[in-house]
């Protein structure tokens, strides 16, 4: 299939079925050749894109979840892929798990609590941006993806890998140079991760909020139960790494470590969305047409 | 009062009567005007105009030329001929005198 003809399709899909079928109809009907066909389908999905723009939801999904939340989502989950990373190159090459200072089970904790904490968020994240962005989804979802991948998605992973790789050389002296093998292995081992705990997460989250899907009003405390636990036992899970550090060092080192304060703002802001469902029809009770 | 555009589709579309379309109005307006119309201008413009009651569409029958994709029919209301009735005289009462006007009928400059 042409690029253009693809793009045309992808563009066409942005309309709704039936005008869908009309527009695309008149293109094929008249002929219209690629770039004339992709510009006037462009201008079309803007027209019609400026009057939905004109309520406070999407401004709210635009720069309360694509915007912080985004942001500071791929910043966990970038720390959580490199840490799984790690321990995963440190296994395959010296078949011993790599440590932190933290015991066995601690870590293992912390990674479990951290991918599900990321895949939680993720998904709460797309189902607000979903249900509060309507039909603007389509912006507002490909600015959230486009967060993803500058700042942990291909982009963002060929950074931090090489960043990673370089940490690694210094944390763990290699016996040897570091291979195009080891590049390779961040790069192919993070993408999928990322992926996995971000973004399909959230493209499932904003599927459901398509689809007209609810939570009830049990889901929703379930779920806001749930985040609640992640943030408790994650603050207080990253203070291990500070005790650790101490007790390895015998109380010499205190290392500067952040705060809990400071460890739980991220997740406070990666988790607004959830207080916006449980306040959401308390607010306006009526209007339950929405999914959220 | 419409505006020129709208004006010029309503006009489309009571010339092409039963076949009015997306398709034909589009080739209809850039036969008469010389001037390119977009799908985007069309189809906003149409949704407006049904808004307002100046317009009917309804989805036609697919052909096998459209890649059996289906038309959006279009007729106008009597509310919409009402409009373009009221353009059409504000456009000829407001035209009276002038010079294009004038030398249209033979007059000078």
């Amino acid at each position: 299939m042409k690029p253009g003809k693809w793009l045309i399709g992808k563009i066409t899909r942005t309309l709704e079925p039936e005008l869908h079928d009309a527009v695309a109809g008149d293109m094929a009907e008249l002929k219209m050749r690629d770039a004339r066909a992709v510009c006037e389908l462009l201008g079309l999905v803007l027209r019609r894109q400026v009057p939905l723009w004109k309520t406070w939801r999407p401004w709210l999904a635009l720069f309360g979840i694509v915007g912080p939340v985004g942001a500071v989502l791929s910043y966990i989950c970038v720390g959580v892929v490199g840490d799984l990373s790690r321990q995963a190159l440190v296994y395959w090459q010296y078949g011993v798990p790599y440590s932190s200072g933290l015991t066995e089970a601690q870590e293992i904790e912390t990674l479990v609590c951290l991918s599900l904490a990321v895949i939680c968020f993720s998904w709460v994240g797309g189902f607000v941006l979903g249900g509060l962005s309507g039909d603007t989804i389509y912006v507002n979802g490909t600015l959230f993806c486009l967060v993803w991948f500058g700042l942990c998605g291909p982009l963002g992973i060929l950074i931090y890998s090489a960043r990673l790789l370089l940490d690694a050389l210094y944390l763990v002296p290699l016996p040897h140079a570091v291979t195009w093998f080891e590049l390779v292995f961040f790069a192919g081992i993070n993408l999928p991760l990322v992926t996995l705990l971000f973004l399909l997460p959230s493209l499932i989250g904003m599927q459901w909020a398509r689809r007209r899907r609810r939570l009830g009003m049990k889901g929703t405390i379930l779920l806001a139960a749930t985040v609640a636990t992640l943030i408790i036992l994650l603050t207080w899970m990253g203070g291990w790494q500070q005790k650790a550090l101490e007790q390895w060092s015998e109380g010499k080192w205190i290392p500067a470590a952040p705060s809990w304060q400071q460890r739980l703002l991220p997740l406070l802001v990666v988790s607004w969305p959830v207080v916006y469902l449980l306040i959401a029809p308390i607010v306006q009770p009526r209007k339950g047409k929405r999914t959220t | 009062m419409i505006g020129e555009f709208e004006y010029l589709l309503l006009a489309a579309t009571a010339r092409l009567g039963p076949d009015a379309y997306g398709a034909a109005i589009r080739q209809e307006i850039e036969t008469l005007t010389r001037r390119n119309c977009s799908i985007g201008a069309l189809y906003t413009t149409l949704d407006r105009l049904e808004e307002k009651g100046l317009i009917e569409t309804w989805m036609g029958n697919a052909t096998p030329q459209r890649g059996g994709r289906s038309k959006r029919m279009v007729r106008l209301t009597a509310k919409g001929i009402k409009a373009a009735t009221e353009f059409y005289g504000a456009v000829r009462r407001s035209t009276r005198g002038v010079p294009w006007e004038t030398n249209r009928a033979g007059g000078r400059p």
